[in-house]
């Protein structure tokens, strides 16, 4: 037997999970992603904690914008030490690439958005995330109703009417709010809780060219402003499946310090 | 350290929304490092909170809050400060502290002043309701 021992070298690499590890991902507004924050809408100065967002980098090529100073969010400090974009009831960030990107222009195109969000105020629809056309009222909305109270994905098209999936209690606490959209159906679940389960939403609405996070655009007015802070809004171009929902609000409540199912 | 040492908040009439307040407020933004062009800050009153005495449209009075820098924030108190029954309070960024106001009221000096807060004179000292959710 040698008198030598040879210890092969074992390089442990840690891999951290991403959001970025699910297959078609086309928006990742990340506030603790310091290097896409930028305070123009060029996105020439990186924003820091106090300073306002008009522009944030996107590797998909959707990069979201906003070229009017008082309408920008603030990069700001939110629940538990932890960066976020805080909208005041009239910021709003733009991002209409994204409604071809993701594929949601076109009737029952499925896709699934996941955000971790913190309403600061209860008593009026606070839209997350939606695609509209530009000069109508077609859309498709995302958002908390704290008046109805709910938790709502709805869709009207001037053509064939609206439709509206609903479920749980929006309040003022942080959550992981997840919208699947298989282009029939809706489930959403909250903190991964389902609060709606296959829900029949049978209105896709076609030719949506318009894309805005924290509020809606409609016959090119805006209104439904966010009144609160959003960590981090991802949109993928398909409806991921239950699993796959599982180890996105997993994802974001650990790295959000947000307890979930 | 940010540029951004306080925020503005401002309510106007609805009226004074014209033309060339827009120009005004715009040029004061774009000319004063915002990043951004005179063409688009003049937009400012598309996202402003509408009010009225009733809470339904048409909006009597529009309300924005701005982060502004230093050279902003004087043309911007001077432009806003000479509309008729405007509003203007500013807060110091981070933070959201009370420093001080056109009607000299609405905050304390040092102690938190929000939007919310804002909003509230306006309806207790002139009963302006905000028009929530129109679709």
């Amino acid at each position: 037997m040698s008198g030598f021992l040879v210890a092969q070298q074992t390089r442990i690499q840690v891999m951290t999970p991403k959001i970025e590890q699910l297959p078609g991902l086309k928006l990742n507004v990340d506030a603790m992603d310091s290097g896409s924050m930028f305070q123009e809408s060029a996105r020439l100065t990186r924003a820091g904690i106090g300073d306002p967002v008009g522009g944030v980098l996107q590797p998909s090529g959707n990069h979201a914008s906003q070229t009017v100073t008082a309408a920008k969010p603030t990069r700001a400090i939110g629940w538990n030490g932890l960066p976020v974009l805080s909208f005041d009831g009239g910021d709003y960030l733009i991002c209409d690439s994204l409604a071809a990107s993701a594929g949601v222009s076109g009737s029952d195109k499925p896709f699934t958005v996941v955000a971790v969000l913190k309403f600061s105020a209860v008593g009026a629809i606070r839209q997350i995330l939606t695609f509209g056309r530009a000069a109508t009222n077609n859309t498709l909305r995302m958002c908390g109703v704290s008046s109805f109270p709910a938790w709502f994905f709805y869709s009207v098209d001037d053509a064939d009417g609206e439709n509206g999936s609903t479920g749980g209690t929006p309040d003022t606490s942080p959550h992981v709010v997840c919208f699947l959209f298989s282009g029939m159906t809706v489930s959403i679940l909250i903190d991964g809780v389902t609060v709606a389960n296959e829900t029949v939403h049978n209105l896709g609405v076609n030719t949506l060219d318009q894309a805005t996070i924290g509020a809606q655009r409609t016959f090119g007015a805006l209104t439904q402003f966010m009144l609160g802070v959003i960590g981090q809004l991802a949109v993928l171009n398909r409806r991921i499946s239950n699993d796959e929902a599982k180890f996105a609000t997993h994802l974001f409540g650990a790295k959000w310090g947000i307890v979930t199912l | 350290m940010t540029d951004w040492k306080w925020r503005l908040y401002l309510a106007i009439r609805a009226a004074d929304n014209t033309a060339a307040n827009r120009q005004a407020w715009g040029d004061i933004f774009a000319n004063n490092g915002s990043g951004e062009s005179a063409e688009n800050e003049r937009k400012m009153a598309d996202s402003a909170i509408r009010l009225s005495a009733s809470g339904d449209e048409p909006a009597q009075v529009l309300v924005a809050s701005s982060l502004v820098k230093a050279d902003m924030r004087t043309p911007l108190q001077t432009l806003i400060g000479g509309l008729t029954q405007s509003l203007w309070a500013v807060v110091t960024n981070p933070g959201g502290l009370f420093i001080a106001s056109n009607v000299g009221a609405g905050g304390q000096v040092g102690q938190p002043f929000r939007l919310d807060d804002a909003l509230a004179y306006l309806r207790d000292t002139y009963n302006l309701q905000v028009i929530e959710n129109p679709s």
